[in-house]
Order: C-alpha cells, then structure tokens, then sequence
C-alpha cells in the first residue's frame, strides 16, 4: 500500500521528481485526483507556507516546494474534470503601462502557482485594455496588478474603471500589489483586495475565491 | 582637526578585489554587452547607437562592441566639481575622496519631538532640508518624491516639490528622483535661471540628475529619456543600479557586479554618443535580496561588500562613485540603525565611495528619520577619526619629552599635550559621562536623549542662506505653472 504521506514531503522537500512518481504511482492504484489534491497537495504547500510565515523557510526553498506541486499535478489535471472535482482558479496577472518592474509580480506569481493557481502572466508595461481582453481569454476568477512607481499607480484606477464597465467584475476579483501600494489605495480605487507581499497575496486570493 | 566636508584614506590601501579580479569582471561585462546584450526602450538611444556601430536589430537585445565601451570610458570625465547654489566650488568628487548626503523626504517620518512614526508632511520636509544644510558631513542632497504626496499631491508634482523646498532651504549641491523627463526639464529650468543660464549652469553644476537602469540589463524609455537630456546639457547624471543577488541578478556576487556593470557601462556608452564629456557618476546598489522576507535590505553587511567592490570597478575606470551609507531596516532608533549605520560609514570611507547617499533612511526606504541623519553625522566624525593619518616625525613621536617625564612622570601639564590634546576627537551625541551609583539619585545620561536633543535644537535654531528675493519669486512663478498644467491651484497641502 502506497504511503502518501511521502507526497506531502516529497512537496515539501520540492524534491519534484519523487513527487511525480508517487502522484503517478497514486493513479496506477485508483486513488482519485481530488483526494490527491485535498488530502496531500495542497496541505503540503500550505505547510510550506506555514513555515515561511514562520521564517523557518526561505524563499527559494518555498519556490523549488511550488516546483514539485506543479509537476505532480501535470498527470492529474487531464482527469480532474473527467472526475467532476472543480478546476483550479486562473489568475491574470501584469504590470501596468509604463512600468517596467517585473520582479514583485513574477514573486506574486510563483506563490500563487505554489498555492494552486492557474498563473497567466502577460508582462510588465501593459496597456489597461489588456488586462480586461487578458481576464476574458482566460476566463479568470483573480486579476492580480503590480505597480512600483507612484507615477505609474493611478494605471491601476484606470484598469479599475474600465473593469467596471465592461461587466467582468461580477465574477473576477481584482487584487493590487507593489512597493507603494497600501491597503488605503487599494480601498480608494476600489480594489477587491490588497497584498503587501508575495505571501499575503496568496492569503488574500484564497479568501476572494476560496481554496484553488 | 579642521572641518572639511569629505573624508579620504590616504593612501587608499584598503582594497577586497585584486587586479586581475578586476580584470575578470570587466571581461564578463564585455561579454554580456557584446554576447547577451542590453534592453533599449529609446528610438533616439538606439539611433545614436546603431551609427556607432553596436547592433541595435533587436532593441531587447542591443549589442555593444568593446571599442565602443572603451571609448565611452575614455572621454568620460573622471572627476565632477559639486558647487553651491551661488555657483562656489565645494566639492571634488574623484579619487577615495568620501561625501555623504542625506534625504529630506519619504513616504513617513519619524518624529523626533515624541519618536513616534506619521505621515511625512511639507514642514516636516522643511526642517529636513534646513537639517541637511546645517549638519557639517552632509555635503549634499539627494531628494526624493514624497513631498506633499500622502496628502494627496500628485505623484508628479511630489518629486519636484520636494526639489523646490530642498532648493529654497539649503545652499549646497542637490540632486533628486525625478519622475519623468518633464520633470528633469522642469527642475533643469529653474537650476539654470539660478545659475544665470544653461552654460554657467553646465560649468558650475549645484545640481546633478539622478536615473535608474532596471535589472536585470533593462534601460527603460524614461530613464534613456532623462539620460539624453543631462547628457544634451552637459550636467552630472547619477546611473544607479540596484541588481538583488538572487533575484534580478546571479545570487554569486561577481555575476552580480557583473550584471551591474554591464547596465552602467552600457548607459555611460550612450551617454558619450550624445555628448562627449558629459559627466556620469557610476551608481552602484549591489545587495541580496533577503530570502526570508524578500526585501531589499538596506542593513545588509552584503550591501557594504558588493558596494565596496562596485567602488573598486568605479575607481577602476576613474568614475565618480554613488555609495550608500546611513540607511537602516530600523524602525525605531537603536541598536540595528546604530550598527548598520556605523558599519555602512566605515566600508564607505574604507572603500573610498564619492558620494554616498540615502543618509536618513528607515525600513526599506519607506520612513525618513531628522535624529538618524543626526546621528550618522556624528558617525561621519567619528569614521574622520579612525581615517586619519598616523605621523612618525620627531614630534609625533616626541622622544625629547619622554626622556624629560620618565618613568612614573605625568604628561598632563607639558606644553607638548596642550599643543596636541585638541585633535582627540570629542562625541556631541555619545555619552561618556559616569553614570550614577546604585541607590544615588538621578539617572544616566542616554546618548538617545542626547541625540533628540541635539536634532530638535538644530531643526529650531538653523537658518539656512536664503535666494534673493527677486530670484525666488521667479522660480515661484515656474513653479506656479507646474500647479496649474495639472489644473491645480498653487498651495502646498497642509
């Protein structure tokens, strides 16, 4: 009888190779993908995240754990329709026109990719219009900005405003993160939510949706 | 010991790279702008670019030959003068030669009359900038572009406030973060009409521009923007590049210097292409990226090392030199800002940076702190001391005298020590006194309290050289118009 508890470290460990045979090993003996995921992935990854918030982990370890989560779910995400178990959230992500900074956002991205997340990220220096187009090809529950310059926040509004007409906010959140950003500004342009760094960006994507 | 606004080693022996380490980095460099090339967001960069010869047919990757480097590297200045605002010489950047400059404004302060953190308001970037001018081992200014901003000034208008208010209370040298380049021409204007025109300006420059490449290899459209207008004017331009080892840049700190280099290296060629000449100063932030809670951390003993080195690749090429010092991840003034304050003065002075900014600075660059420029004034003092030349002549040496005193005789009453005894160095903020016995009255002294003292008597008691009248409300009027391009009304917010 496989132990899956070795999933869960393997995760942990982002040793992805071992992750990936035992999720495949997992699938030869009929365990279904759902429990895969509930029962060991996604507990693995929010361990992870526990021992970060803790300081026990540091950021690279946290991201080679995210690793291992993604190459384990690369044979379960063809059946987990099949199975009728929910799919993961997609997340659009980029940094507004004029701002070149691509870091904050690709941490972002990796984190949310660790937690479970459908990652669709279109860059840095993008038009506002973009996003809105962005959010509707992919059918995204979470739109996540980044800027790092005061100059080029109010891109972010702009991105608001055009959200609100073109109706997609009903069912896509709009969360909002960079240096200057502050939960203040995210409340006066009426973001859905606000992280102040890559760890709480996952926190506050998980409450607007509910787990990936 | 005379007062003087810089510190030198001399001769400047302390050295962490070797020649051909030097040599090894340089190479690198060469090989990243000529192999993997650098990103060109600027039609008239990559214009003058591809007339000289580097191969511009992707301007995500524009490749740039060696000679081309090396050119740039021989015609740029190896020395920058710094004036006052009356057009006076103050200070020779070049050599080991250590300034340091401080900051007036940030997002919040941390209020010296109760210690507690707030918003920064404009009287507090007032006092900031009258502190700046009093305080001796600040050469300088370096402004950022919060002035009025958490009041809800717009963010374009923030930076170039800050400027104004830093110009009107300080007559020494002043740079700033300039948002867009018609913010540069905007704080150009005004800096020439002081100066009595473009020209005098350019030969007597009291202000230096300030642009940013983004790592990894990127130059951003703004920053090539302001780059060609500084160039165009002849006026000292501050490239600083801020690579995070592990993040936008190997988590190897050659790779990293590497990286770096190759983003200045790059903008200095541009820079010689649209005027041969034209001053840069080689801005240098290496640092990690703090794989706990991914930040740039500003009290890294990295940042002094990689720092230290970048100093070296600057000195190397005969470049005047950004450093930083006299910043801190501190919130509160105490034992992590005294250390990484000290730790940063030191390596700087050691290194031989020529102008170090960031003086001020509290987590992460988000809160600026009066008492934290006070105390790593105090620090500047005090790394003066332990730079000093040790003398080996007859009197120094004073062997007459030992010979006069002998065994078991004082030294205290002879002429000789009354000569000499003034150059020990004597602390204003760290506290040497006695402190009371155990069940006395009264309490210790705190070099703390000393330190708020101090800073609250000079931000009451110093009044700065003020412009002339007529002057003064002509750049009023310049700035005036900046309020009303914006639809704005003239008024600082409160």
């Amino acid at each position: 009888m496989l132990d899956l508890s070795e999933l869960k470290e393997a995760i942990i460990n982002g040793e992805d190779q071992r992750a990936l045979d035992i999720t495949r090993q997992a699938l030869d003996e009929q365990v279904s993908p759902a429990d895969l995921i509930n029962q060991w992935m996604i507990p693995a990854m929010d361990e992870v995240g526990r021992r970060f918030e803790a300081q026990e982990l540091f950021f690279p370890e946290m991201l080679i754990a995210a690793r291992a989560m993604k190459r384990a779910m690369e044979p379960v995400r063809p059946l987990l329709s099949a199975s009728g178990v929910k799919p993961t959230a997609r997340v659009v992500i980029g940094t507004v026109q004029g701002d070149l900074h691509d870091i904050g956002k690709n941490m972002v991205g990796h984190m949310l990719e660790g937690a479970g997340f459908e990652i669709h990220d279109i860059g840095i220096d993008v038009p506002a219009g973009r996003f809105i187009e962005a959010v509707r090809e992919h059918d995204a529950q979470i739109l996540a900005i980044s800027a790092l310059l005061t100059t080029t926040m109010p891109e972010m509004q702009k991105i608001l405003e055009l959200a609100d007409k073109s109706g997609i906010r009903g069912r896509t959140k709009i969360i909002v993160g960079g240096a200057p950003i502050t939960q203040a500004f995210a409340d006066e342009i009426g973001a859905d939510g606000f992280g102040e760094n890559a760890g709480s960006a996952v926190t506050v994507a998980r409450a607007l949706v509910g787990a990936p | 010991m005379m007062e003087q606004n810089y510190l030198e080693l001399s001769p400047p022996l302390f050295r962490r790279l070797d020649d051909r380490q030097l040599a090894r980095i340089h190479e690198a460099t060469l090989d990243i702008l000529s192999g993997v090339g650098v990103t060109v967001d600027c039609a008239e960069a990559l214009e003058l670019l591809d007339g000289a010869g580097a191969d511009v047919s992707n301007p995500k990757r524009v490749r740039i030959p060696e000679g081309l480097v090396a050119k740039a590297l021989d015609t740029a200045p190896k020395e920058v003068v710094l004036h006052k605002r009356d057009g006076t010489p103050f200070v020779r950047l070049s050599g080991n030669r250590c300034t340091f400059g401080g900051t007036p404004d940030q997002p919040d302060i941390l209020d010296p009359r109760d210690g507690r953190r707030r918003p920064c308001r404009i009287s507090d970037v007032v006092d900031n900038a009258r502190l700046i001018d009093a305080l001796p081992n600040l050469t300088w200014a370096f402004t950022s572009e919060w002035a009025g901003y958490p009041q809800g000034l717009p963010a374009v208008l923030a930076g170039k406030v800050s400027f104004m208010i830093q110009l009107e209370n300080s007559d020494k040298p002043l740079g700033s973060s300039i948002a867009n380049v018609e913010n540069l021409k905007d704080q150009i204007e005004v800096c020439s009409l002081i100066a009595g025109g473009d020209e005098e300006l350019r030969r007597r420059p009291f202000f230096f521009g300030s642009v940013e490449p983004i790592s990894p290899l990127v130059h951003g459209r703004d920053a090539l923007e302001k780059t060609l207008v500084l160039a165009g004017h002849g006026l000292p331009n501050v490239v600083y590049s801020m690579p995070m080892a592990g993040a936008t840049a190997p988590a190897t700190f050659a790779g990293t210097l590497a990286v770096m280099n190759a983003e200045l290296l790059s903008h200095l060629t541009v820079i010689q292409l649209k005027r041969e000449g034209a001053p840069m100063i080689y801005g240098a932030m290496p640092n990690i990226i703090d794989m706990r809670t991914t930040i740039y951390p500003y009290g890294a003993p990295e940042l002094n090392l990689l720092v230290g080195a970048a100093t070296e690749l600057a000195h190397s090429y005969n470049l005047p030199m950004l450093g930083t010092a006299g910043c801190t991840d501190a919130k509160v003034i105490g034992v992590q800002a005294g250390l990484e304050v000290a730790s940063q003065c030191v390596s700087s002075a050691l290194f031989g940076a020529n102008m170090v900014h960031d003086v001020g600075l509290m987590d992460h660059a988000t809160m600026i702190s009066p008492e934290l420029m006070v105390l790593t004034d105090e620090i500047i003092r005090m790394t003066g001391v332990m730079l000093r030349s040790l003398e080996t002549d007859d009197d120094s040496l004073a062997l007459d005298l030992i010979w006069k005193v002998g065994p078991g005789g004082s030294y205290l009453a002879e002429d000789h020590t009354l000569d000499h005894f003034r150059s020990f160095w004597a602390p204003e903020i760290l506290d040497r006194t006695r402190g009371p016995k155990p069940g006395s009255p009264g309490s210790a002294v705190h070099s703390e309290g000393l330190l708020r003292e101090k800073t609250l008597k000079l931000i009451a008691g110093h009044t700065p050289k003020t412009l002339e009248e007529g002057l003064l409300g002509e750049i009023k009027k310049m700035e005036k118009s900046w309020f009303e391009r914006l639809g704005l009304d003239h008024v600082y917010p409160e």
